[in-house]
C-alpha cells in the first residue's frame, strides 16, 4: 500500500530521507507543471523545482499537520516563482517555447513565419498560444489561474497556499480569465 | 445589471456556482446584450483552452538534478564545518582561559593590587614599589635601580593580557557569507546607471553603481533604462569564490555557484585586485556571411576603465545554431586589461535557414558589472548571402497588444530580417502597436524611440540600449 503523503512527512521529520525522497518522486511532476506554466519557460521550471523541494526538505520540521504537504508545498513553489519573477523583471524575454503536444518536450524555437508564409495551425499552435498568453498574465493574476485550472487546487487551497481571503481568490481568477480572453482574442477562431 | 456586473459572475456562471436568482439575473442579461454573450462565449473558450493545456514532461535528468540538491544540503558536515559550528562556544572558552591567564599572570607580578593601566608616571603619587605588598617584606636596596623598568614592564605585560583577554572576548569573526548564487541562469535586471557620457553605437556599457547608493540596482548591464530593483549584496572577493566547483557546474555558470564548506580559493590571491566600481564596454560584431552548414565569425569587442583578473564571456546559441571550440558556452575567460579593447572571436555554424538567435552574456568579478545581449541574426541560407543590405529591412505586418517592448522588438527583427541586438538596458515595457507593410527598421525606430530608447544602426545591425 503507498505511502500517504502525511505519512511519509511524518517519517522524513523524523531523519528518513528515503521517506522525503518519496515525496519528491511523487509530488515533483505537478510542481514542474506548476513552475512551467508560471514561470513560462522549462529552464526556469527546473531550477525552481529544485529550489523548491530543497527549500521544503530544510523547512520540513517547521511544517505542522494543520495543513495539507501539497498545500504547504505549493506555497513554497508559488515564492519561489514569485521571487523568479520579480527577480527577472524587466529582463530578456525568453525565446524558448515548448510544444505541449507529447512529443518530445525539449525546447524548440518559435517558428521562423518568414520561412513559412502559409504556416497552417495545428493543435501545438493552440497550445503555444494560450502558454504564452498565460505569461503575458501580471503574476498575482496568472498565480491563480494556474493553481486553479491547471494545477487543480480548490479555492481553500488556493487561498491558504497563497495566504489570501477567498473572495480575492475568486475575483483574481476571474479577472485572470477575462485577461487572457483578452489576449487570445485575437486566435480566438482556432478556439471556438 | 450592467455589463460590469455580469462580467464579474462570469467564472461563477461557468462553474455553476450561481445561486437561481443570480443565475437568472446574468442569463437575462447576457440574451439582451450581445457584446456580454460574445465576451462570455469567449471566456468559456479561453478557460477551456487553459484547462486543455496537456501537462509537460520535464527533462528525464529533473529528478536526479533535484536527489543531487538534496544530496548537498544533506552532506555530512566536515570536521570543519563542525568545528566551524562550535566557533561561538570555542571562542567563548578561550576567552576565559585568556581572561584567566591573565589575570593570573597580572597577579603574579602584582598581588594583592587592583589593575592600573595607566603608565605608573600618569599615576598620582605612585610609589612604585610600595604598591607591591610582597617586595615590601624584601630587601629594598637590591631592586632599586631595576624597580622602574620592571614595573613598567608589568604594566605593560597587564596591558597586553588585558588587551589580549578584549580582544579575545570579541567574538570570533564568522567567515564572509557570500551572497546567495543565482539559481536561474537568466540574466538579472538591468541597473538605472547614470547617462552614458559617450555611447558609441552598439556598445553596451555597464557601470558598477557606487557602493552604498539606495534603490540602484548594482546587477546587470546596460548603460540606461529599466527600473530599480532590489539592490545585492556586498562586493565578492574573487579569492572567496570556489572556482573548481564553478568549473565543475553543469551550467558553467562562472559566478554562479559557491559552497558555504569550501575553502577559499586562495590561487587569485596573487593577481590584480578587483575593483570596486568599473565601467564595462561591450559589442556584439555580426557576421558577414550567412550560411548554413558552414562556420561563420561573430565577435565581441570588450573594453573597461580599469583592469579586472578575470573577465568570462559566454554565447549561447539555440537548438538549430551550434558554438564551435567551446567549453560550457565560453568563448573567453581571461584578464581584461585597461583601456585595452579586446575582440573575443568565436564561429557559428548555422544548422537551419532562416533567423538564428543568440544570447551573449560577459561576466565579471564585480558584482553587478556585466553585461547581456539577445542577438536576432536572419537571412541564414543554403549559399552565402551577405547579411542584410537594406538597413530598413522588409515591410511587416504586426499587431502587438501588451506585448512586452523586449519580445516584440525581437519579433520584428526576426520577421523583418533585420539584424538587432538589444541591450539588456532595454525593460520590459508593454507596447500596443499595430502596423500594415511598414519597413522593419521603421518599426524598430518607432518602438525604441517612442520609450526613449537610443538607436543606432551600424554593421548592417539595429543596436538598441538604454534611454538617456
Amino acid at each position: 500500500m503507498p505511502n500517504s503523503d502525511s505519512q511519509l512527512v511524518a517519517k522524513a521529520k523524523s531523519g528518513d530521507r528515503h521517506s522525503f525522497d518519496l515525496l519528491v518522486e511523487q509530488n515533483y511532476l505537478l510542481v514542474y507543471n506548476t513552475a512551467y506554466r508560471m514561470l513560462g519557460d522549462s529552464a526556469s521550471a527546473e531550477d525552481a523545482t529544485q529550489t523548491a523541494f530543497v527549500r521544503a526538505y530544510r523547512s520540513l520540521k517547521r511544517f505542522r499537520a494543520t495543513s495539507a504537504f501539497s498545500t504547504w508545498l505549493y506555497r513554497i513553489v508559488c515564492n519561489v516563482c514569485l521571487d523568479t519573477i520579480r527577480s527577472h523583471k524587466d529582463e530578456t524575454v525568453s525565446l524558448e517555447v515548448v510544444y505541449d503536444d507529447g512529443d518530445d518536450p525539449q525546447q524548440r524555437p518559435l517558428p521562423d513565419e518568414s520561412a513559412e508564409p502559409g504556416a497552417y495551425i495545428e493543435r501545438s499552435e493552440r497550445q503555444r498560444l494560450v502558454h504564452r498568453a498565460i505569461s503575458q498574465l501580471a503574476e498575482d493574476y496568472r498565480m491563480v489561474l494556474v493553481l486553479y485550472d491547471i494545477t487543480g487546487l480548490s479555492y481553500e487551497e488556493i487561498a491558504e497556499t497563497l495566504e489570501i481571503p477567498l473572495g480575492t481568490v475568486k475575483s483574481r481568477l476571474n479577472r485572470a480569465r477575462l485577461a487572457l480572453k483578452d489576449i487570445i482574442a485575437p486566435d480566438l477562431e482556432l478556439f471556438l | 445589471m450592467r455589463c460590469e456586473q455580469c462580467r464579474e459572475k462570469f467564472s461563477d456562471l461557468y462553474a455553476g456556482e450561481l445561486s437561481a436568482s443570480e443565475a437568472e439575473l446574468v442569463r437575462g442579461h447576457l440574451a439582451s446584450c450581445p457584446h456580454c454573450a460574445a465576451a462570455y462565449e469567449q471566456f468559456a473558450a479561453a478557460v477551456a483552452a487553459v484547462r486543455g493545456l496537456e501537462p509537460v514532461v520535464p527533462p528525464a535528468r529533473l529528478l536526479d538534478d533535484i536527489r543531487t540538491s538534496l544530496e548537498a544540503t544533506r552532506a555530512p558536515s566536515t570536521l570543519a564545518h563542525r568545528v566551524g559550528k562550535l566557533g561561538p562556544v570555542i571562542a567563548a572558552a578561550a576567552c576565559f582561559v585568556l581572561v584567566f591567564i591573565g589575570v593570573l599572570t597580572y597577579n603574579n607580578y602584582r598581588p594583592g593590587t587592583a589593575l592600573d593601566l595607566r603608565p605608573p608616571s600618569a599615576i598620582p603619587g605612585q610609589v612604585l614599589r610600595e604598591e607591591a605588598p610582597q617586595p615590601q617584606t624584601e630587601p629594598v636596596t637590591p631592586e632599586a635601580s631595576e624597580a622602574p623598568a620592571t614595573v613598567a614592564e608589568k604594566a605593560e605585560a597587564a596591558a597586553e593580557s588585558e588587551k589580549a583577554a578584549e580582544t579575545a572576548t570579541k567574538p570570533a569573526p564568522e567567515p564572509p557569507s557570500l551572497p546567495p548564487a543565482p539559481v536561474v541562469a537568466t540574466p538579472p535586471a538591468p541597473a538605472p546607471a547614470p547617462p552614458p557620457v559617450s555611447p558609441g553605437p552598439g556598445e553596451v556599457r555597464a557601470e558598477q553603481p557606487a557602493p552604498g547608493a539606495e534603490g540602484v540596482t548594482p546587477s546587470a548591464a546596460a548603460s540606461t533604462g529599466g527600473g530599480p530593483e532590489a539592490p545585492r549584496g556586498p562586493r565578492r572577493a574573487i579569492g572567496a569564490l570556489d572556482l573548481a566547483a564553478a568549473r565543475r557546474d553543469e551550467e558553467g555558470r562562472y559566478f554562479a555557484k559557491t559552497t558555504e564548506t569550501a575553502p577559499a580559493d586562495k590561487s587569485l590571491a596573487a593577481l590584480a585586485p578587483v575593483p570596486e566600481t568599473g565601467k564595462l564596454f561591450v559589442r556584439f560584431i555580426p557576421p558577414q556571411l550567412r550560411q548554413i552548414g558552414q562556420p561563420v565569425t561573430s565577435a565581441v569587442a570588450l573594453s573597461c576603465d580599469k583592469s579586472l583578473p578575470e573577465v568570462a564571456v559566454r554565447v549561447e546559441t539555440r537548438r538549430q545554431m551550434r558554438l564551435l571550440h567551446s567549453e560550457n558556452g565560453y568563448v573567453y575567460r581571461g584578464p581584461l586589461t585597461a583601456g585595452e579593447a579586446k575582440q573575443v572571436e568565436f564561429k557559428l555554424v548555422a544548422q537551419q535557414q532562416g533567423t538564428q538567435r543568440l544570447r551573449v552574456s560577459v561576466e565579471t568579478p564585480v558584482t553587478g558589472l556585466e553585461a547581456q545581449m539577445e542577438v536576432v541574426l536572419p537571412g541564414f541560407e543554403t549559399t552565402a548571402v551577405q547579411s542584410p543590405q537594406d538597413p530598413l529591412g522588409e515591410p511587416i505586418t504586426v499587431t502587438f497588444k501588451e506585448t512586452p517592448l523586449r519580445q516584440a522588438l525581437l519579433q520584428i527583427a526576426r520577421q523583418g530580417r533585420v539584424n538587432l541586438v538589444l541591450g539588456s538596458g532595454v525593460s520590459g515595457q508593454r507596447v500596443t502597436y499595430s502596423c500594415l507593410d511598414t519597413p522593419a527598421g521603421s518599426v524598430i525606430r518607432i518602438l525604441a524611440d517612442a520609450d526613449g530608447y537610443q538607436v543606432e544602426f551600424q554593421d548592417n545591425t539595429y543596436y538598441i540600449s538604454g534611454a538617456q
